[in-house]
């Protein structure tokens, strides 16, 4: 027998019950509100269209005018540095930096997840880059992101993994992007607890367990930067009934990692 | 909706506001009151909705998507309500809504058991659900809204609905008999 007419017809029925009109006290306490509150935002939305309005000869000559002051700035704050051969760079520094086009090479995703393993979804952007940030928050900072990629795997209804990458522009920047996502984690954010040992992951790393995403009660969370790109490896739901194995999230965040070097 | 209307209001016309608010406002109250199953919360969910409508309508670039763009800042607030919720009450509460007794469409135990189930469901499915069975907008329309692909509503209307119709088959499964002998 097929039910899924029958679910189809209770679902909207049942939807159809309650109220449809909104009573007046919520509209006028919220036009209280708006009484003494601003709007915001027009000046950046003029910006925005003065952008969007521009004639392509023009943004090409204000964009040379930024990467011209950008090198400007850069050679009066850092110094020409010459006939000294200054300090060796870190490790880090050293490194590549990372592009838009490394992020579907590190994130696990159709062409290159390990068998075992099925993407659901993936998201990318500055969608793919919020989706760990508790709702009422303050902004993180995107004038230095570039580009975030983001898989969900094996979802089930109760548990699956995530696979996340966010890109910024230097190492530098993204060691500011690593404490802000690491503060949405803790007590400021979703209130997870942080682990007391280092998963030792990339050049710094974290890991939490506890409620998040408003999804399930039972979430573990690797976080981990390399130069200057943030990974995450996520479980969400029950891990220690085998919907998500805590061994085999370490496993993925490993092999990001090692895809990541 | 009143294009002109959105522009004044996006102007900072506030008495074009309050119209514009109050054309919204029965809309938007049923969608939260639908996901959060909770009169008040839903008229919390509302205000604070309508106040962000007025705070960042400059931003909305085009007016005649002003009611898709209300929604996406209404299920922000309804996500925001439930978290809320689920801190203060982890037990969930059976919330009979209005009329529920009078609609013979659906039985009494359908009903129980989908309002049981659909508290059960993340926020992101139970949004999905409304706006789906509810609002009766298409998929792309929801993952609009939802600034999710399409692949994930669809994905979320289905391990919803799954949810539910579990909860409903259970339900009408025979009880099981212990200790009695044939």
């Amino acid at each position: 027998m097929n039910r899924e007419p029958d679910l189809d017809q209770t679902l909207r029925d049942w939807l159809d019950e309650g109220s449809d009109h909104a009573p007046e006290r919520f509209i006028w306490a919220a036009l209280d509100d708006v009484e003494r509150s601003a709007q915001r935002g027009a000046w950046r939305v003029s910006l925005e269209e003065r952008f969007v309005n521009m004639k392509p000869a023009a943004l090409v000559l204000v964009t040379t005018a930024v990467i011209i002051g950008a090198i400007a700035t850069y050679q009066l704050v850092v110094g020409p540095n010459i006939g000294n051969p200054g300090p060796s760079p870190s490790p880090s520094q050293a490194a590549r930096l990372l592009t838009s086009e490394d992020l579907p090479d590190i994130v696990l995703t159709d062409a290159n997840a390990p068998a075992g393993f099925t993407v659901d979804t993936t998201e990318s952007g500055v969608l793919a880059l919020l989706t760990p940030f508790h709702p009422g928050g303050t902004f993180i900072d995107q004038s230095a992101f570039v580009d975030a990629l983001m898989t969900n795997l094996n979802s089930t209804e109760t548990g699956g993994y995530v696979s996340w990458s966010a890109l910024f522009e230097t190492a530098v920047d993204a060691e500011a992007a690593f404490d802000y996502v690491a503060n949405e984690h803790g007590p400021a954010g979703w209130g997870m607890a942080r682990s007391s040992v280092d998963p030792a992951l990339g050049d710094e790393s974290a890991s939490y367990t506890g409620a998040a995403y408003d999804l399930f009660r039972t979430n573990l969370v690797y976080l981990w930067r390399v130069n200057n790109v943030l990974l995450a490896a996520v479980a969400v739901g029950d891990v220690s009934v085998g919907e998500a194995n805590a061994d085999q999230l370490f496993a993925i965040a490993e092999l990001m990692d090692d895809r990541a070097h | 909706m009143d294009r002109s209307l959105v522009e004044q209001a996006q102007r900072g016309d506030r008495e074009a506001f309050t119209r514009l608010a109050f054309d919204l406002s029965d809309r938007l109250f049923a969608v939260a009151h639908r996901i959060l199953r909770d009169f008040d919360a839903a008229g919390d969910a509302l205000q604070v909705t309508l106040l962000r409508i007025w705070q960042d309508l400059p931003s909305l670039r085009d007016p005649t998507l002003i009611e898709a763009w209300a929604y996406r800042l209404l299920v922000r607030a309804c996500y925001d309500q439930l978290r809320k919720q689920r801190r203060q009450a982890p037990a969930l509460q059976l919330l009979p809504m209005d009329g529920a007794a009078d609609d013979p469409a659906t039985s009494f135990a359908d009903r129980e058991q989908l309002e049981q189930a659909f508290q059960r469901l993340p926020s992101e499915q139970r949004a999905a659900i409304v706006l789906q069975y509810y609002r009766d907008l298409t998929l792309p329309e929801i993952a609009e809204i939802l600034q999710v692909p399409v692949g994930t509503v669809r994905s979320r209307i289905h391990y919803a609905k799954r949810a539910l119709r579990a909860a409903i088959e259970a339900d009408a499964r025979p009880p099981t008999r212990k200790g009695n002998t044939a």
